[in-house]
């Protein structure tokens, strides 16, 4: 080493060596740790309390154990873990409600969660991308069954701009998916009505949720807590008819699947569409599969076997589309038959996904 | 009805000067090289920005206008504590393998990288400092929480430490260079 500059040139070339990572993926990895270190907590609150009370019971006359405690109990895998197909999707937890960090293309932007009785929250976010989904929901006890009309209903506004919005569902314990979102399939189309309510990549985001009866006027429930949550999405689709296009990552029950090939196909009244899976394994296997041009009713169902999942729609053109996890995929046919159309020919597609472990 | 609350939870931190996302997408990047630096290791590189960070957004609100000091600092001192606790992948090597001909032209760069990676972690760290982020010694020494002093001597140490590395006095001998 010669000089001083030597080393400030060493030091600054490899510092240049350093790949840029995405500061939302940063923001999602600062979340998951402030997750973490909050559960830490909980733990170790949850720890002290057991050992404090578990300090008063012996030191109280009568009640020292007269016998060894007996070892716990081993510990058992979470049901819902143990038959995962994959790695679960990371979440966050606030107030008692789960929000999935990277369901799919999707990453966790910002949310709220108000406090029983409140009637409205409001929160910001700086959008990760052009395009975004969201959710609304509500803890403490909403009224089950009831109608539509009697509902209590959650409006979201954006920017001041009004979002479609969602009845005052209950989070059940699940974590929270985003389950809305504006514009047609495409990204195009998508990032073309977030950005006619303001939304653009990188800048703040102005959300307020509000709880309404099912007219749209201001309602309160002193029980209900109503809460949303915005993820930005990243543009990895593909298109499986010209006007369809499908997610290469997507989110079904608690995991990611990644695309693994499409097939679609024109038929008329009768006809099918061949969906083989020839993994030759037991890996569950995601299929999302639909149709577009005619309304009908369409079934996937095993080749010569009783239907899995059917599709009803009475529109003269339409489209539609569902998810089902085959829990099996050992080399066994499926098919999406087109039955009782209302007009001429359908386009049938399916596309296969397997789990992201 | 309730008045509104404004909710600033998940990623919406505030401080009077700067909003907790901002700050991370504007500076980030940059504190992820003085880590790198400091680390020599991408993965744990973004694992100790993002821990920093983390830290820094409980108390986002406390930090002031100018956050990016308080942020490098909790880079510096969680570098250190992760040392103690749990990083024992990377250590010194006594004695290097001799280079083959092939090797000594490519491995110019490489062997005052490796000597600065010989460093002990604080020396490393004012070295990063100073010589990096080009801080003064009495700013280095605020943000390590050390004597003035100290750094100075950290400081010759440190260059002293790299002069008869034998991979630097190597490289200096094999270019005709005297440290």
């Amino acid at each position: 080493m010669s000089t001083i500059d030597d080393l400030r040139n060493e030091l600054a070339k490899r510092a240049e060596d350093v790949p840029s990572g995405h500061h939302i993926q940063r923001l999602s990895g600062i979340r998951r740790k402030r997750a973490a270190h909050r559960r830490r907590l909980t733990g170790a609150v949850a720890a002290a309390s057991a050992l404090a009370v578990a300090a008063v019971v012996a030191l109280v006359p009568g009640n020292a154990p007269e016998t060894d405690p007996a070892p716990p109990a081993a510990q058992k895998p979470g049901k819902a873990a143990a038959e995962l197909p994959g790695a679960p999707i990371p979440v966050v937890e606030e107030s008692g409600v789960e929000l999935y960090e990277t369901p799919g293309l999707a990453t966790l932007n910002g949310y709220a969660v108000g406090e029983a009785g409140q009637q409205q929250v409001e929160f910001s976010f700086v959008a990760g991308s052009s395009v975004l989904s969201y959710t609304s929901f509500c803890t403490g006890g909403p009224r089950p069954n009831v109608s539509l009309d009697e509902a209590l209903w959650i409006s979201i506004t954006v920017n001041g701009q009004l979002l479609p919005r969602g009845t005052c569902s209950s989070t059940a314990g699940s974590p929270q998916a985003p389950t809305m979102s504006l514009g047609r399939s495409s990204y195009e189309q998508q990032a073309e009505a977030w950005a006619s309510v303001g939304v653009r990549t990188g800048e703040r985001v102005e959300a307020v949720a509000r709880l309404t009866d099912a007219d749209g006027r201001a309602s309160s429930d002193p029980d209900v807590a109503i809460g949303a949550a915005f993820w930005s999405k990243s543009n990895d689709q593909h298109h499986v008819t010209p006007s369809t296009v499908v997610d290469d990552l997507v989110e079904f029950a608690g995991v990611n699947y990644n695309h693994v090939t499409t097939v679609s196909t024109s038929v008329s009244e009768g006809g099918s569409l061949p969906v083989w899976l020839d993994q030759g394994s037991e890996t569950p296997m995601l299929v999302h599969w639909g149709y577009v041009g005619s309304g009908g009713v369409f079934t996937l169902q095993r080749t010569g076997g009783r239907a899995t999942e059917s599709l009803q729609d009475n529109t003269q053109r339409g489209g539609g589309a569902s998810k089902h996890l085959l829990r099996s995929t050992d080399s066994f046919p499926l098919r999406v038959i087109a039955e009782h159309l209302n007009s001429g020919e359908v386009t049938l597609w399916a596309a296969l996904y397997e789990p992201v472990q | 009805m309730a008045e509104p609350i404004r909710l600033n939870r998940g990623s919406g931190a505030v401080n009077e000067g700067i909003d907790f996302e901002h700050f991370v997408a504007a500076r980030s990047q940059r504190l992820l090289r003085t880590a790198y630096l400091l680390t020599r290791d991408h993965a744990l590189a973004e694992d100790l920005l993002q821990t920093a960070l983390s830290k820094a957004w409980r108390v986002w609100e406390r930090i002031g206008a100018e956050p990016e000091p308080y942020v490098r600092r909790i880079i510096v001192t969680t570098y250190s504590s992760w040392w103690r606790r749990r990083w024992t992948g990377e250590r010194p090597t006594e004695h290097l393998p001799e280079p083959s001909a092939a090797q000594v032209n490519t491995a110019d760069r490489a062997d005052l990288w490796d000597a600065v990676g010989r460093l002990p972690r604080r020396m490393r760290a004012v070295v990063v400092l100073r010589f990096y982020e080009d801080l003064s010694e009495r700013e280095t020494a605020e943000l390590l929480g050390i004597a003035p002093g100290t750094v100075k001597s950290q400081t010759s140490k440190a260059l002293a430490h790299l002069r008869i590395d034998p991979a630097v006095v190597g490289d200096a001998d094999r270019r005709g260079e005297l440290a």
